[in-house]
């Protein structure tokens, strides 16, 4: 089972605009990426993104530790926006470097339950995390109903022109 | 479905308003029998699905979406 | 693959061939335009390829269809056949995946490719590929040919190749697909008929797509940046972009909007009494 995600160019700028505004306490910004699930049916799924919502500026908790958290309405507008629209989402942050990016130990611990959540209101969606660096972009996909995320093993940006963004061995 | 037809039952999608020359238009999910036999000139992909359609045209001004349901059924009858 | 096969198109940059290899590409039906750009793609070294076409070759074809033998016509050989006959003999490695029917009855595939090519039939065809290239965030390179009769004058010959680019200008943006045609050709019963064919004009249609298919995927001129219409003009053996694009609106195109993606799925909803 492969799992591919596509992104419309426009979107994508759209949400590299978003988050390199700089915020008054956080170090990075945080936003959500609609998708729906295509090709449910077969072993090649695909993961395709129509929308983003920033995170409004009073919705991050001010942690040290962390370079952006949100806090509970953040979450709770998330939920509500699956459950009004029947998508999945996808939370999006930036890396500031080049390269292929990677989760941090704190995204690793955190997303995760944002993604719960997420499920719970939409259990027939794909949700996840999106993450990128200032050239590339990788995506991390929970199927519906699963416990554990699969990599995408192609991120590509439908645009002029195509860019693609693998998976580490592909 | 009108009585005769078969499958008795099947999916169905009313497209209302003018479509590649037909005021409005009945998609079912599959080629059914029905008492008459209808000329099935269509086959359209709608939302990932291939439906069919029958040539079967009427006047439909100022009706309502029954209206115009009762008068695509009819032709199945 | 040696690296002496494509150092003539190293030119297309750093990585290009790489990316080439790697990509999925649909071929949507393998007639007069198809064959061409099937051939094409092989010899540019594409890997991995997904064809679709559910005829088999017949004396008619052989004026056009590119890989097609008298032998063949004879064997009655499935044109999806020809098509991995003529990649693997220049390309032994590559992964061919060929459906003998028509993409609609298997569209999955199709839906995992990179970029997809449509060489098919009619405006109601075209306007079913591009609707699934849109809900499936794929671009699709459009190619089509006819000959017009005209009494007491030569035949006309024209064509277009059109790339569509979700989220930019559809088909019906261009006005190249609308109601009056689509009725047009739903009032034939969606009959093509036996149209007039010939290799050349497919020829020239077929390898300005796949120009632009390899500019898509590589960026090697650095200057596609927006909607393709091409108009072929067969009787003055001209190809230029289409006056419409003069016209374009500036809003992003409403006949498929952003959040219609992925596999469709009835809601129903209770309006607030």
């Amino acid at each position: 089972m492969s799992v591919r995600c596509r992104v419309p160019e426009q979107l994508y700028r759209r949400v590299r605009e978003d988050l390199a505004r700089s915020h008054e306490f956080a170090a990075e910004r945080v936003g959500f990426l609609s998708a729906r699930l295509g090709n449910r049916v077969g072993d090649e799924s695909l993961v395709l993104f129509s929308g983003y919502h920033a995170v409004p500026d009073d919705q991050y908790i001010d942690d040290p530790r962390s370079g952006a958290r949100i806090n509970a309405t953040a979450i709770r507008e998330a939920m509500q926006r699956v459950l009004d629209t029947g998508d999945g989402l996808f939370h999006v942050h930036h890396h500031a470097h080049a390269g292929r990016p990677g989760f941090g130990w704190m995204d690793r611990r955190e997303t995760p339950r944002i993604v719960s959540s997420l499920q719970v209101a939409g259990p027939d969606q794909a949700h996840g995390m999106v993450l990128l660096s200032n050239d590339f972009c990788i995506a991390h996909i929970w199927l519906p109903r699963a416990q554990k995320p699969v990599v995408a093993q192609r991120v590509t940006v439908v645009g002029y022109p195509l860019q693609f963004f693998d998976a580490e061995g592909e | 479905m009108p009585e005769g037809c078969s499958p008795a039952q099947v999916d169905a999608l009313l497209c209302p308003t003018a479509h590649h020359g037909y005021t409005s238009r009945l998609f079912l999910a599959e080629r059914i029998s029905s008492p008459q036999s209808r000329n099935w000139s269509t086959d359209a992909r709608i939302l990932e699905r291939t439906w069919y359609a029958i040539s079967w045209k009427f006047e439909q001004s100022n009706l309502r979406l029954a209206q115009i349901l009762a008068l695509q059924l009819r032709a199945f009858r | 693959m040696t690296n002496d096969r494509f150092s003539r198109q190293s030119f297309l940059g750093e990585g290009a061939q790489e990316i080439i290899e790697n990509s999925i590409i649909g071929i949507c039906g393998h007639g007069g335009g198809g064959s061409h750009i099937v051939q094409q793609l092989a010899h540019v070294g594409f890997q991995h390829y997904r064809i679709y076409d559910g005829d088999i070759a017949e004396d008619s074809n052989l004026n056009r269809l590119v890989g097609a033998t008298v032998d063949d016509c004879r064997r009655e050989t499935r044109k999806t056949t020809i098509a991995e006959r003529t990649i693997k003999d220049l390309q032994p490695d590559a992964k061919v995946k060929v459906f003998p029917c028509r993409w609609q009855d298997q569209p999955e595939p199709l839906r995992g490719c990179d970029l997809i090519f449509g060489c098919v039939d009619g405006f109601a065809e075209r306007r079913e590929l591009e609707a699934c290239a849109r809900r499936y965030l794929l671009p699709l390179v459009d190619i089509g040919m006819d000959v017009h009769c005209v009494e007491n004058e030569p035949p006309r010959m024209a064509g277009q190749v059109i790339l569509s680019v979700p989220g930019e200008p559809c088909m019906f943006c261009l006005g190249f697909l609308n109601e009056q045609v689509l009725a047009r050709e739903g009032e034939r019963y969606g009959d093509a008929g036996s149209r007039p064919q010939v290799v050349w004009p497919n020829g020239v249609l077929a390898s300005t797509a796949v120009g632009i298919a390899v500019d898509l995927l590589t960026d090697w001129t650095r200057e596609l940046r927006s909607v393709v219409y091409l108009e072929y003009d067969g009787n003055r053996n001209t190809i230029k972009p289409h006056v419409r694009l003069q016209y374009l609106p500036t809003s992003p195109c409403p006949h498929y909007p952003a959040n219609q993606v992925g596999d469709p799925a009835f809601r129903t909803s209770m309006a607030a009494g």
